[in-house]
């Protein structure tokens, strides 16, 4: 399979970048790591007569770690935060996602940016960046603007990015010892068939589950029960939203398996915890 | 566009269209036909190349990608008719049948050895999981990784 | 034995570790240009035309043919029922099925071209699986076709073994287990997709293809272009993986065809996406009554076996007529009837797939006697090896002698196992035995083998190397028996016009038969070299080669000198010893035709745990035990096995071609998976059994396919073991497993 006919372009600058994506309009894609677009134009999906490449653009390939959160350029590739110190001691979690995300190749080529402006259903990142509460920093011609990912995917293969607008980093609030993270999936063919990720906090409690409809989906009776400590009722309640918006052929199982790796996410959540010391220990287990 | 790289060891002067991917060039321009496409959609490591050290499918990279960088091919491994250590693990451990994943299978070993000097057999069997070898069960590919290695 | 017996080094490893090793997708001629096919995306319809003006005025084309192009040749191919033409005629029968093909001078511009060919199709309704089929008596996927029963006009060929009296013994006996079993449609997934360059020119077509059977590909080439056999060359380069989907014509025709209206070279390489809409496993159902006496003795077995043939034939005749055979299984049961229908419908057309219809039947025939011996409260293990026919009892009606003991074979597998010992908590444990006449009937293979003066030798031989290793065995065959070195073997690929007459490579024939026929070609070489040593030296007892010399006891000298001096010609002029060997001719009656030449025996035994949340079967343990007769090269037969088992853990687990009103929806390798490192056994072990009790060269028999035959039945008896759930339908999904041991039917939501 051969690639449609594009100009690439490869500007240096931010400023650049989006000049190119305000003249060529629709005709222009952003391109990263590739591992997604240049597929989907081999298949035929796309034609972008311009690729812009945002690879060598210095400030999107920062990845910073502070105290309380990760700021993650748009050209940062899932191999550099598998690979990085740093995150792997702020938020491991995100780190063990990274390292099962497809194969080698698609992590050392492929950006977690990419991976949320491509909105595929299945995307790991998007379900716990979801339940994280993490930001996405857009520049378009109005200005930079944040968006939480929740309201950044709108469905399969939609973002809320305006025409002339780039993802530019990826904000990721850093869970304090008192807050339980667990994610989990389970894959039966190439992408994970089911995802599942909790985070229980001071503030609250998220339970996302991604890959069973077009985007991540918040199931906030869960997020209630877990505020309760109770997890077998935040189980259930998983599983009933799943089955609530699932009409396809075998739904009862996809409920049921939601409802499973949330009990697992969440024995993982709490285990991590309970190995590290000072941080939060759950009432009540599943 | 123009591209330099240096190719299997050697410093490689390319013309090619933007559109261009590696896989193409190096099969048909080239003529290093060792790169295989199967797949031709990044999930069977068949057209696994190296490019600056790191496993990279050249099924979905543009040649552009190269670009001031070093790509190694599985012609670009042996040193004349030495064979590098991966593939005489290979050899020594009759881990190929068909062939037709040999090459990205190899060049996926040499990847591995590179990321996980010190992998374990959960490391090795996870990190090879992306490359799919259809006759030899992959029994004796993962006994050649291993003795890639603990050498 | 110095040569055979022992794991040398493939022959053809350096080429494939280095990345030299070519392939029918790496070939290149002068001159060359490149095709791509325009395909049906309607699944049934009439065609009534093509419209090609747009692809032709498109850059680059050089032409764009359909069938109307080609009124002198007769186009269809298929073994036993020729149905399918290489490019629709009057009627496309499944999505993906070849309309219409552009020649371009690059591939690129055959691809976009193609894209701009306008097929007018007429859709009729789609018959989309056998069931439909069976249903429809007014829709007819070949109506020109008249088939055996007109109440079933959708059958492709029906065949049907009987001995005994089945009605009767199972009316008279104590219990009658009587089930059914469905089997997936499966995808080879050859890694490397199918490639063919095609020349014509003044010696005739000359025809590169990654081929199991090149020798059929000539005569299928032979007859549709009517052209004579001497004219038609077919050469199989190295071949990136068959398993059955590289067999008899395949693309060579169409691109045959190209190349002629083209007037130059044509290399057609097709892409997975389109392998995968050429050809597959039979989807099966098996539905298998069996009749248990008072004793626990099988007194009958009555099965009928659906297989899903899709839109053509191919080889779908011969697997009906081999998988109603099989499904006998190899206990002894006095009374006996199978049948076995093929059946047209509207999906990718099924054929060979390594097994060989045999995976199906034994998936049936496994898992009900497993059943049945639960029902009794027996040890499966024992109830098998009780009811076991023994070494030399006939398989079925007059076939050949049973040459293993399948008793003992399954009994070292299940010890491998621990089969007895007490089973982990959460864990079960099942076993399985697949038969399977081997050598695909009677065929005749031909090899010659030239021993030049300098102490070289070439093998001829037309086994294509798929992987398998023919070409490293065939090499060690000619050394042990020439008493020379493997390193002074060179082994040719296939090429019909160089190397002599095979059959094909399939149905684990190489070694028993090619091989056999370089056995006797080699010993016809060796006979000629002694001969020379007696007339020089007067002696040859022992004499062995070693590199260019010969050594006879104590005296060593240049094969050079022998030459001459036994030729009485100087150096330059005397040429090689050579012979042909052959081997193959039929024996025997038998129920299908000519005598079982060897019977290829796989044990399964596995150990499995169930994950109750998920349905997730996880393999904790797993042995296969081959019977090989005599392992030429060891790492090779073990690396067979391997491979073939985990092919087995595909359909078993993982593998299922999903079709939606005919259409394949999940025909990528991002939906559809086949097995990966992650997914084998904790803990897997391959035992080779070797008696030396085959009919090949040294006592050995053919193998490859045994591995594979009962790794679905032992999986399924293992989690019936763990679980206390019996299913019956492949694969073993999450889903399927979880929906099964729920306690009560899940409620609909």
């Amino acid at each position: 399979m051969r690639l449609p006919p594009f100009t690439l372009h490869r500007p240096r600058e931010l400023g650049e970048l989006l000049e190119l994506l305000a003249r060529y309009g629709d005709d222009a894609a952003v391109y990263m790591g590739g591992t997604e677009l240049l597929l989907i134009m081999k298949l035929g999906f796309a034609e972008p007569g311009h690729l812009v490449d945002a690879k060598s653009i210095p400030e999107l390939g920062e990845l910073h770690v502070s105290a309380d959160r990760l700021a993650i350029g748009a050209g940062v590739t899932h191999r550099r935060i598998e690979r990085h110190h740093d995150v792997q001691r702020a938020l491991p979690v995100l780190v063990d996602l990274e390292r099962r995300i497809a194969n080698v190749r698609v992590r050392n080529a492929g950006t977690l940016g990419g991976n949320l402006c491509f909105a595929e259903p299945h995307s790991d990142p998007a379900t716990l960046l979801t339940a994280l509460d993490a930001e996405v920093e857009l520049a378009g011609p109005a200005g930079r603007r944040r968006l939480a990912v929740a309201d950044f995917i709108l469905g399969a293969l939609s973002t809320a990015l305006d025409p002339g607008e780039v993802l530019t980093h990826v904000h990721v609030p850093v869970p304090g010892p008192d807050t339980l993270v667990g994610y989990e999936r389970i894959v039966f063919t190439e992408r994970p068939a089911a995802t599942v990720a909790v985070v229980r906090g001071p503030a609250g409690a998220r339970v996302v589950v991604g890959a069973l409809g077009p985007r991540p989906m918040r199931v906030p009776h869960a997020e209630m029960r877990l505020v309760e400590d109770d997890i077998d009722a935040a189980v259930e309640a998983t599983s009933s939203a799943v089955a609530d918006t699932d009409t396809e052929p075998g739904a009862d199982y996809r409920a049921h398996l939601a409802g499973v790796l949330l009990r697992r996410a969440w024995s993982a959540a709490t285990a991590n915890a309970l190995s590290v010391p000072g941080a939060a220990a759950p009432t009540k287990q599943g | 566009m123009h591209v330099d790289l240096v190719l299997n060891g050697e410093l490689t002067a390319i013309e090619c269209a933007d559109n261009e991917l590696i896989l193409d060039v190096v099969r048909e321009r080239l003529g290093l036909t060792g790169t295989k496409r199967s797949c031709d959609m990044e999930v069977c490591g068949s057209c696994t190349v190296l490019l600056d050290g790191l496993a990279a499918s050249a099924c979905t990279t543009l040649v552009a990608e190269a670009d001031g960088k070093e790509l190694v091919t599985i012609e670009g491994l042996s040193d004349g008719d030495e064979l590098n250590p991966v593939q005489q693990a290979f050899v020594d451990h009759a881990a190929v049948q068909c062939g037709f994943c040999t090459p990205g299978m190899i060049m996926s070993v040499q990847a591995l050895a590179m990321d996980h000097p010190d992998a374990d057999d959960e490391t090795i069997s996870e990190y090879l999981s992306g490359t799919i070898c259809r006759c030899t069960g992959y029994v004796k590919i993962l006994e050649a990784a291993r003795q890639v290695i603990s050498e | 034995m110095r040569v055979a017996g022992r794991s040398e080094v493939r022959l053809d490893i350096v080429d494939k570790v280095t990345g030299a090793a070519r392939y029918a997708s790496d070939a290149v001629v002068p001159g060359m240009a490149h095709a791509a096919l325009v395909r049906s995306t309607v699944g049934h319809g009439v065609l009534r035309g093509v419209d090609t003006a747009v692809a032709l005025a498109a850059p680059g084309v050089h032409c764009v043919v359909t069938m109307a192009d080609f009124p002198d040749v007769d186009p269809f191919y298929g073994e036993w029922v020729r149905d399918q033409p290489f490019l629709a005629r009057d009627r496309v029968r499944f999505i993906g099925e070849p309309v219409a093909g552009v020649v371009a001078d690059t591939e690129e511009h055959a691809h976009a071209a193609a894209a701009l060919v306008v097929p007018d199709i007429e859709p009729l309704p789609v018959l989309g699986s056998a069931v439909e089929s069976l249903a429809a008596a007014d829709l007819v996927i070949h109506p020109d076709r008249a088939s055996e029963d007109p109440e079933l006009p959708n059958v492709c060929y029906r065949s049907s073994f009987e001995y005994g009296d089945v009605d009767a013994a199972l009316a008279e006996a104590t219990y009658v287990h009587d089930a059914t079993y469905t089997f997936p449609a499966v995808y080879h997934y050859a890694m490397e997709p199918h490639a063919v360059l095609a020349t014509w020119s003044s010696d005739g077509l000359d025809v590169i293809s990654g081929t199991q059977q090149p020798f059929k590909v000539r005569a299928d080439l032979a007859r549709i272009f009517n052209v004579p056999l001497g004219q038609v060359r077919v050469r199989a380069p190295y071949v990136g993986g068959a398993y059955g989907s590289k067999g008899q014509s395949k693309y060579e025709p169409v691109t045959a065809a190209m190349a002629r209206a083209a007037g130059r070279p044509v290399r057609l390489v097709i892409s997975i996406g389109d392998a995968f809409h050429t050809v597959s496993r039979h989807h099966a159902t098996i539905r298998m009554r069996t009749g248990i006496g008072p004793d626990g003795g099988i007194v009958g077995r009555d099965t009928v076996i659906t297989y899903d043939t899709g839109a053509y034939a191919d080889k779908g005749p011969r697997v009906a007529r081999k998988g109603a055979y099989r499904a006998a299984g190899p206990y002894r049961i006095p009374n006996i009837r199978s049948v076995g229908l093929s059946v047209y419908s509207n999906r990718v057309p099924a054929g060979a797939f390594r097994g060989f219809s045999t995976p199906q039947v034994v998936w049936a025939g496994e898992s009900a006697i497993d059943e049945i011996a639960r029902h009794l409260g027996v040890d499966p293990l024992g109830y098998r090896r009780q009811h076991l026919k023994r070494r030399g009892e006939p398989f079925l009606g007059d076939d050949s002698p049973l040459d293993a003991d399948l008793a003992e074979g399954l009994g070292v597998t299940a010890e491998a196992l621990g089969w007895g010992s007490s089973v982990p908590t959460g864990r079960g444990r099942g076993l399985a035995v697949g038969v399977k006449d081997g050598g695909g009937g009677a065929a005749r293979s031909e090899a010659e083998v030239r021993l030049h003066p300098d102490g070289s030798v070439e093998v001829l031989a037309a086994t294509s190397e798929l992987g398998q290793g023919a070409k490293t065995v065939m090499g060690q065959i000619a050394a042990e028996v020439l008493g020379c070195q493997l390193a002074d073997v060179q082994v040719r690929l296939s090429d019909t016009a160089v190397t002599p007459f095979d059959r094909g490579t399939n149905a684990s024939r190489s070694t028993i038969g090619v091989g056999a026929a370089v056995e006797r070609a080699a010993e016809g070489v060796r006979r000629q070299v002694c001969q020379a040593a007696e007339e020089v030296l007067g002696i040859s007892e022992g004499l062995i080669l070693d590199g260019s010399d010969i050594v006879v006891g104590e005296h060593r000298q240049p094969l050079m000198e022998l030459v001459c001096a036994s030729r009485k010609l100087p150096p330059e002029e005397i040429g090689a010893y050579s012979a042909t060997g052959f081997s193959g001719n039929p024996t025997g009656s038998g129920p299908l035709g000519a005598a079982a030449a060897f019977y290829e025996v796989g044990y399964s035994a596995a150990e499995v745990e169930v994950d109750p949340e998920t349905g997730q079967v996880r393999i904790s343990r797993f042995v296969s035990a081959a019977d090989v007769g005599f392992a030429i090269n060891p790492a090779a037969c073990e690396g067979q096995d391997e491979g073939a088992t985990v092919m087995g853990i595909g359909h078993t687990l993982l593998e299922e071609l999903e079709f939606v009103d005919g259409e394949l929806v999940n025909g990528t390798l991002v939906d559809y998976r086949v097995p990966r490192t992650t997914d084998l056994p904790d803990d897997f072990r391959s035992i080779l059994i070797q008696n030396r009790d085959g009919p090949g060269p040294f006592g050995s028999k053919g193998a490859g396919e045994g591995g594979l035959l009962a790794v679905a039945p032992a999986i399924a008896n293992a989690i019936a073991d763990a679980t206390g759930v019996r299913i019956r339908e492949l694969p073993l999904t999450p889903e399927r497993v979880w929906r099964a041991i729920q306690p009560v039917e899940p409620q609909e939501s």
